[in-house]
C-alpha cells in the first residue's frame, strides 16, 4: 500500500510540491518557536529553588536631607514591619531574586587557580527564612559580621554541584568547596564556605545564564533603607489585600527620617514586571502569536487543499468504493497521504533548521533565542523540537485532513460514476 | 508635544527659567487627588516638595511611551537637575532642518570644549513611533543610521517568511481550483471567449474575494488589538488605543494590496496556463 500512495503523491507531484513547501516553512518556524518555548521553561519558568509566594518587596524612598544613622534607622525599620501582626520574616540586602542588583565576579576555588563566575549577593540570615531556601549542608552565617573575609552561604549550579560556568567539564562537588577567593585589587579576599543550598535561579537577565550565587553578610555600612532591596513573608493564610492594609496600617510608623515607605509590592509582580523589562514576556507572547498564525494556516491550508482534491478525484474514489475498497481504508488512504507527505517535509525541515541554528542565522535575524552556550544546553533540546513539531503537525494534519477523508470515504459510488 | 490642556496653562519661560515648583497634571491625577475640586492654584507635595498645580491635561494613552505621564513638573525646579542625566527633545519646523541644527550643535560643543565623547549630544530623529520601539545603543548617528537600517531589514525578512506561509497556502488552493475549472474554461472558449478575458474574469472574481477577505481580516485584526491590547502592546489593562492610531493609511492601503498582490499572483499564473490550452485539452479534462 505503500509503495501506491507514494505513486499517487507522484501523479499529484505539481499541488504535492506546494503542500510540501508550505509544510517545510511551517516546519522550520515551529522548530525555533518550540525551541524558544521550551527553553524559556527550563530557565525562566522553571523552579527557582526558592518560594516566592506570600513575599513582598518594600520600597523605600527617602526625602532629600543631611546626615543620619542609616544603620539604625534601618534597624528600627526592620523591627516595626517584624513587628505587625501578619509578618514572619524581613531581610534587607543586595542581589536577592528580581532585584535590579546583579553583582558577578570571578572566584577561585580552594587553592585552584581557575577562576569561577559566581553572583554574590549580601543578605541577612533571615534571607532564607523569606525565600523558604533550604539549607543542605552546613549552617547560615551569623550577623552582623564585621571582619575581613566573609562566611558564605554557596548555591549549587545544578545537583550538588559547582559548576564549571565558562570551562567544559569542571564541575566541583559542593562538599569539596572550602573557600572561595575574590582578587581584589591589592589583595584578595577569602570566602570561607560555611553552608550550602540547591540551585537558585534568580536571573536578572537570561542572557548572564546559570551561575552560582554566594550569599554573604550585609556590611554594616552597605545598609541602606533607600537603595538595598527589603522583602517580607506574610504568614500563611494572610490575604491578597494585605499590601494595602499593611500600608495603612503601619506608614505614619515607617516613616522615620529622612526615609518613607513608598510601595509594597508582591515579589510575584515584581518578577512580571521584571520579565516585561527584559523582554522575556515580550519575547513569549510574539512566539505564542506566530505559533497561533502558524496552526490556523496550517489548519486551512491542508484542509482546503485536501477538500479540492477530494472533489476533483470522486470518480477515482467512487470506482474504488464500487469495486469492494472500504470506507475506512479510503479515509487511511488519505490520511496515510498527508502522513507521508508531512514527513517528507520533516526530514527536510530537520535539516534546514539544524543548519540554521549551528550558522547564528536565526539569533541574527532577531528570533527570540535562548543562548545554548550560556545554559548548557544541548542536542537533546534538538531532538525534543523534532518530537514536538512532527508531533503537532502530525495531530494537526490528521485533524484537518479528516473531514475531507470522512466525506471521500463516504461517496456513493453510483452517485459519482454517474455526475458529470 | 501637542497636549490638550482641559484648564490653566503650562508653564512659562521664567517659571522654567527660575525652576519654580509648579506642576501640570493629567486629568485622572487630579481626580485621584482632588476628587471633583478645581485643582488649579492648589498645592501637591512631590516628593515632600510643595509644588503648586498650573495646568491640566487630557490624558496620554501608554502606549505614547514619552508623551504618557501623571505630572509633569520643570526640569529646573530640582535643585541638583544640572548633575543628572536626560532626554532632550528638539521640534524642528522642516525636517530638513535637522543637518543644519547638527551642525549648530557641533559649534557650541567646539566653544564650549566638549572633547570626551560620552558628553556630546547626539541627535537622534527626526522620530516617529518606529524609532522608540527599538532599544539602540550606538555611539555616534552613522552608527545608529545604520543600526535602525538593519533592524528594518530584519524584521521586513521576518515578516516576509510569515507571510510567505499564507502565501503557498494560497497558491496551492488555487492550483487545485483551476484544475476544476478547466472543463468550463474550455467551453468558455469554444464559445469565442478571447484568452485574455478569460483571465481577467477569473483575476476579477479573485479581486473581489481578496478584497472582501481583506474587508474582514481588517476587522477582525482591529477587534484582536483592542481586546488584546495588554497581552500584545503592553498596555496596562486600563490603559487606551486612541483611534486616530489605529487608522493608518498607509497601513491599510499597503496590506490590502498585498492581498491583492498574492491573489493575482496565486490565481493569475494557473488562470493565465489554463486560458493556453487547446479547447479540446480543456474540455476533455474533467478528472484530474
Amino acid at each position: 500500500m505503500l509503495q501506491h500512495i507514494l505513486k499517487i503523491i507522484w501523479k499529484e507531484r505539481k499541488t504535492n510540491l506546494w503542500i510540501i513547501l508550505e509544510y517545510v516553512l511551517i516546519f522550520c518556524v515551529l522548530w525555533f518557536c518550540c525551541d524558544y518555548i521550551s527553553s524559556i521553561y527550563q530557565t525562566y519558568k522553571s523552579n527557582p529553588g526558592f518560594d516566592y509566594s506570600d513575599t513582598y518587596q518594600i520600597k523605600v524612598q527617602q526625602k532629600p536631607g543631611g546626615d543620619y544613622d542609616r544603620y539604625g534607622i534601618a534597624m528600627t525599620f526592620l523591627d516595626r514591619i517584624k513587628r505587625h501582626r501578619n509578618v514572619e520574616a524581613v531581610t534587607i540586602g543586595m542581589g536577592m531574586p528580581y532585584g535590579n542588583y546583579n553583582m558577578q565576579v570571578a572566584v577561585s576555588v580552594n587553592e585552584d587557580a581557575i577562576s569561577y563566575p559566581v553572583h554574590k549577593a549580601s543578605v541577612t540570615p533571615e534571607f532564607f527564612d523569606v525565600f523558604k531556601i533550604p539549607i543542605v549542608s552546613g549552617k547560615i552565617f551569623d550577623w552582623p559580621y564585621e571582619g575581613e573575609n566573609p562566611p558564605v552561604v554557596l548555591t549549587a549550579y545544578k545537583n550538588d554541584y559547582f559548576d564549571g560556568g565558562w570551562s567544559e567539564n569542571t564541575s566541583i562537588p559542593m562538599s569539596h568547596i572550602k573557600y572561595l577567593v575574590e582578587p581584589q585589587e591589592t589583595d584578595s579576599i577569602v570566602m570561607n564556605i560555611v553552608g550550602t543550598t540547591g540551585r537558585i535561579i534568580d536571573t536578572y537577565r537570561l542572557d548572564n545564564g546559570m551561575v552560582s550565587t554566594a550569599y554573604v553578610p550585609l556590611f554594616r555600612s552597605d545598609v541602606n533603607l533607600g537603595r538595598n532591596q527589603i522583602v517580607v513573608r506574610v504568614k500563611p493564610g494572610t490575604d491578597k489585600f494585605f499590601p494595602e492594609r499593611f500600608r495603612e496600617e503601619v506608614a505614619e510608623q515607617l516613616s522615620i527620617d529622612p526615609y518613607y515607605l513608598a510601595s509594597i509590592e508582591s515579589m510575584n509582580s515584581v518578577r512580571n514586571a521584571m520579565a516585561e523589562n527584559v523582554g522575556i514576556t515580550g519575547k513569549l507572547n510574539s512566539t505564542y502569536s506566530v505559533t497561533i498564525f502558524l496552526i490556523i494556516n496550517v489548519f486551512i491550508g491542508i484542509l482546503g487543499t485536501f477538500w479540492f482534491r477530494v472533489q476533483v478525484r470522486k470518480s477515482e474514489i467512487g470506482l474504488r468504493r464500487a469495486i469492494g475498497v472500504s470506507k475506512s481504508r479510503i479515509s487511511i488512504m488519505m490520511i496515510s497521504e498527508t502522513l507521508i507527505l508531512l514527513s517528507i517535509s520533516s526530514v527536510i525541515g530537520l535539516g534546514i533548521c539544524l543548519i540554521l541554528s549551528a550558522g547564528g542565522v536565526i539569533e541574527a535575524l532577531n528570533v527570540p533565542m535562548i543562548d545554548r552556550n550560556v545554559w548548557k544546553i544541548g542536542w537533546t533540546q534538538d531532538l525534543l523540537n523534532f518530537i514536538v513539531t512532527f508531533g503537532f503537525l502530525t495531530i494537526l494534519s490528521i485533524g484537518a485532513v479528516l473531514y475531507p477523508a470522512l466525506s471521500a470515504a463516504s461517496t456513493q459510488p453510483v452517485d459519482v460514476l454517474r455526475s458529470e | 508635544m501637542s497636549f490638550s490642556f482641559v484648564e490653566g496653562r503650562p508653564f512659562d519661560k521664567e517659571e522654567y527659567e527660575s525652576g519654580v515648583q509648579v506642576a501640570v497634571v493629567s486629568e485622572s491625577m487630579a481626580e485621584k487627588i482632588f476628587s471633583g475640586e478645581n485643582p488649579i492654584g492648589k498645592i501637591i507635595e512631590i516628593t515632600f516638595i510643595p509644588f503648586r498645580i498650573i495646568g491640566i491635561v487630557r490624558d496620554v494613552s501608554p502606549i505614547f511611551t514619552e508623551a504618557a505621564g501623571d505630572i509633569w513638573v520643570p526640569v529646573t525646579s530640582s535643585s541638583d537637575f544640572q548633575r543628572k542625566g536626560g532626554i532632550i527633545m528638539l521640534q524642528a519646523y522642516n525636517k530638513k532642518d535637522f543637518p543644519a541644527i547638527i551642525s549648530e550643535i557641533r559649534e557650541v560643543e567646539r566653544k564650549h570644549d566638549i572633547v570626551n565623547e560620552s558628553s556630546k549630544i547626539y541627535l537622534q530623529g527626526p522620530f516617529s513611533r518606529n524609532n522608540y520601539v527599538i532599544d539602540i545603543s550606538s555611539k555616534n548617528i552613522d552608527e545608529e543610521t545604520d543600526i535602525i537600517r538593519s533592524e528594518r531589514q530584519k524584521t521586513i525578512i521576518l515578516f516576509c517568511l510569515l507571510l510567505l506561509v499564507p502565501a503557498v497556502n494560497l497558491a496551492s488552493f488555487s492550483v487545485s481550483r483551476i484544475k476544476k475549472r478547466m472543463m468550463e474554461i474550455g467551453v468558455r472558449k469554444a464559445f469565442g471567449a478571447k484568452r485574455h478575458v478569460i483571465l481577467f474574469q477569473i483575476l476579477y472574481e479573485n479581486m473581489l474575494t481578496s478584497l472582501i477577505g481583506g474587508v474582514i481580516g481588517l476587522l477582525l485584526s482591529y477587534l484582536i488589538i483592542f481586546s488584546l491590547r495588554h497581552w500584545l502592546l503592553g498596555i496596562p489593562a486600563d490603559g487606551t488605543i486612541p483611534v486616530s492610531a489605529l487608522f493608518s493609511w498607509p497601513v491599510i492601503i499597503s496590506v490590502f494590496l498585498f492581498s491583492i498582490v498574492l491573489n493575482i499572483l496565486s490565481a493569475g499564473i494557473p488562470a493565465y496556463k489554463a486560458s493556453k490550452l487547446e479547447i479540446v485539452n480543456s474540455i476533455t479534462q474533467n478528472d484530474n
